[in-house]
């Protein structure tokens, strides 16, 4: 009897410990707040970064990234709201995550651009990757482009449907298929524009790459390009997302179909202007130098400061048609442990590279 | 009940006797799993064994990385100090070595996949791969050094000595990032953010700079050829270079560190130095 009632006295005794813990954390209340509206201050309006904060856990990371953007002076950001994150089941929408980031970018007065694509298991057939999306599962896409562009009216104006559809690994490990993407990227304008008319729609960006005609790792993404017009395209976005590596080569090197460089986005311009989509604008979506010591496509760190800078400045000054220019990457949650590392701003513990300071220092004087 | 009572007491095992079995069966099998488990003393090592067998120590390198390995464009043979190094490790093995030129960013994928037995590939220590991989001891120091002339090399001795005066670096680079935290901290150094190590380094000796900040393998090629330059104090960051094997690799790894135990009592490592760097 007495083991009984001591205890009943010990579960008692927890019960009350933790409702206090309970009650105390309450009336804590949340421990970052998103803070007054920041604006940010730069010369040049068309710089953006592209963030990675979808793994990204903790809020004050999330803050203190978007704080740091603002803080070199690059009003727009890029970052990717995958589809298998926040409807885990048909229907079943679970926005905490996207809304803690979109809340905290506009606090820091950046405007997001939103990349959508990335299928949940109920979307597609089993043992696929989870970038397959065959037709039968179009419609549930457009639906959840239907349900971000609701929930996010007025605090996300601008999407990307899919990425670098014209590689095969993209396209879910099959044949790629520009005909193909242009029916999704028309299921999906359609129902954003029945959620928000004015929601700006990107085409996703091609992947910048010379691969031959029936390479079995993608598509040229001029040929793929003029393959969308041919597949009637054009109705069905607003916007141009395109991708714009450098490579070893410096922002101002000639644009040349057999050279993957920063001004091939002038020849993408081109086949628009071709096929009478020249009133469009581009907004480059991810682009940048890498400055790994051992990569064959990297350059040296001064270099890479040089040329992300003159991008931008290129950008400004030449190209009234793009609106926007988003460096990849501007901060990994945690490292790649590849050359990856080596395209970022700053360090995954927060460290600022000397990149992100010659990045402010531009920003603020306008001096390239 | 009495009857009852007196057989229990006859069959009872004191708990304390129990719970001390069972302590010891649980430290016998600890130990027991130690001595046996993957690295303990009493593991195989299947991939010794072969080595051991076939007399071929397969080394992964990336040839794109001199001094340390490159393609001879004369002979198309891969050379350099970690392609000595293995040879004489091989030797010291008593096997010899074969190497498979991989890209950087492959080298980790492909030994965990079996292709060769040990990267040795000016590979930096990541301590984020020791759960499948396991490091040697490092044999060489690449990280950050700082670089003088003779003349100023008893005045300028660390870092906090720059102050005031003026240190050029490659622009963009680790050294970049270490003097932007030091005048932050300590006070305003006179910069000069320069394009490449060599151009950083060429200021010291032109007497542009006071000092400069580069990676040690930079700072050896320009000692090599300047008599007048000096490293003072001892590396600023740490990217030290060692040899990789998988977890299952034990006794490979432990036969590693042996002979580069010896091979550096011998010398070796500094004489690698020399030929690789200083006279080159």
């Amino acid at each position: 009897m007495e083991g009984i009632r001591r205890r009943r006295q010990y579960i008692i005794l927890t019960v009350i410990i933790l409702a206090a813990l309970w009650v105390f954390g309450a009336w804590r209340g949340p421990l970052i707040t998103i803070g007054p509206a920041q604006h940010v201050q730069t010369h040049n309006p068309k710089m953006g970064v592209h963030t990675r904060l979808t793994d990204e856990v903790e809020e004050w990371k999330i803050k203190r990234t978007l704080e740091m953007v603002r803080e070199m002076g690059a009003p727009w950001i890029v970052e990717y709201f995958p589809w298998a994150y926040y409807e885990p089941a048909k229907g079943r929408f679970v926005w905490n995550h996207a809304d803690m980031v979109v809340d905290h970018a506009r606090a820091q007065g950046l405007t997001v651009i939103a990349r959508l694509g990335f299928v949940p298991d109920w979307a597609r057939p089993k043992d696929t990757t989870a970038l397959y999306l065959d037709e039968a599962g179009y419609d549930d896409f457009a639906d959840y482009v239907y349900a971000f562009v609701e929930h996010f009216r007025g605090r996300v104006d601008y999407i990307i449907i899919w990425n670098e559809p014209n590689l095969r690994h993209e396209w879910g490990n099959r044949d790629v298929d520009p005909a193909g993407y242009v029916e999704l990227l028309r299921r999906a304008y359609q129902r954003a524009k029945e959620a928000n008319p004015e929601v700006q729609v990107l085409a996703g960006a091609l992947a910048p790459t010379l691969a031959p005609e029936g390479s079995p790792d993608g598509m040229n993404d001029l040929i793929y390009l003029q393959r969308m017009y041919e597949a009637g395209a054009a109705p069905w976005f607003d916007i141009l997302a395109v991708h714009a590596y450098g490579w070893v080569y410096p922002p101002e090197d000639p644009p040349d179909p057999e050279v993957v460089n920063f001004r091939r986005t002038e020849l993408i311009r081109e086949i628009m202007v071709n096929n009478g989509d020249g009133n469009k604008p581009i907004i480059i979506t991810e682009a940048g130098w890498n400055d790994h010591p051992r990569w064959s496509k990297a350059v040296r760190p001064a270099q890479r400061i040089a040329y992300t800078i003159a991008a931008y400045e290129w950008a400004l000054q030449k190209w009234d048609w793009c609106q926007a220019v988003v460096m990849w990457a501007f901060r990994f949650p945690r490292p790649a442990r590849t050359y990856q590392d080596y395209f970022t701003f700053v360090a995954d513990d927060f460290y600022p590279k000397p990149i992100y300071w010659e990045v402010q220092r531009y920003a603020r004087t306008g001096e390239p | 009940m009495r009857g009852q009572e007196s057989r229990s007491v006859r069959y009872a095992v004191p708990r304390r006797w129990i719970a001390g079995a069972a302590l010891a069966l649980a430290v016998l099998i600890f130990l027991l799993w130690s001595l046996l488990a993957q690295g303990g003393p009493l593991s195989r090592d299947r991939t010794w064994e072969r080595i051991r067998a076939e007399g071929i120590l397969r080394v992964g390198l990336d040839a794109s990385f001199p001094p340390f390995e490159m393609i001879d464009p004369a002979s198309g043979e891969i050379r350099g100090f970690d392609v000595d190094l293995a040879n004489a490790l091989a030797a010291e093995l008593g096997v010899r070595a074969e190497f498979l030129n991989i890209g950087f960013d492959s080298l980790y994928d492909q030994l965990l996949a079996g292709r060769y037995d040990a990267v040795i590939s000016a590979l930096p220590v990541d301590y984020t791969w020791t759960e499948d991989v396991r490091y040697s001891e490092p044999y060489f120091q690449a990280g950050l050094v700082l670089v003088t002339t003779q003349a100023l090399s008893s005045t300028i001795q660390r870092p906090e000595d720059l102050v005031g005066r003026r240190a050029a670096v490659e622009w963009g680079s680790e050294g970049d990032a270490f003097i932007r935290r030091l005048e932050r901290e300590h006070g305003q150094v006179e910069v000069l953010a320069m394009e490449s190590p060599a151009q950083a380094l060429e200021a010291v000796q032109a007497g542009e700079a006071d000092a400069c900040l580069v990676d040690a393998v930079s700072a050896y090629q320009a000692l090599g050829k300047d008599e007048d330059l000096t490293i003072v104090g001892a590396p600023l960051t740490e990217a030290s270079y060692a040899i990789a094997v998988r977890r299952n690799s034990p006794v490979l790894a432990r036969q590693l560190n042996a002979a580069l135990t010896r091979l550096r009592g011998a010398g070796f490592l500094d004489e690698l130095i020399r030929k690789w760097m200083l006279s080159q």
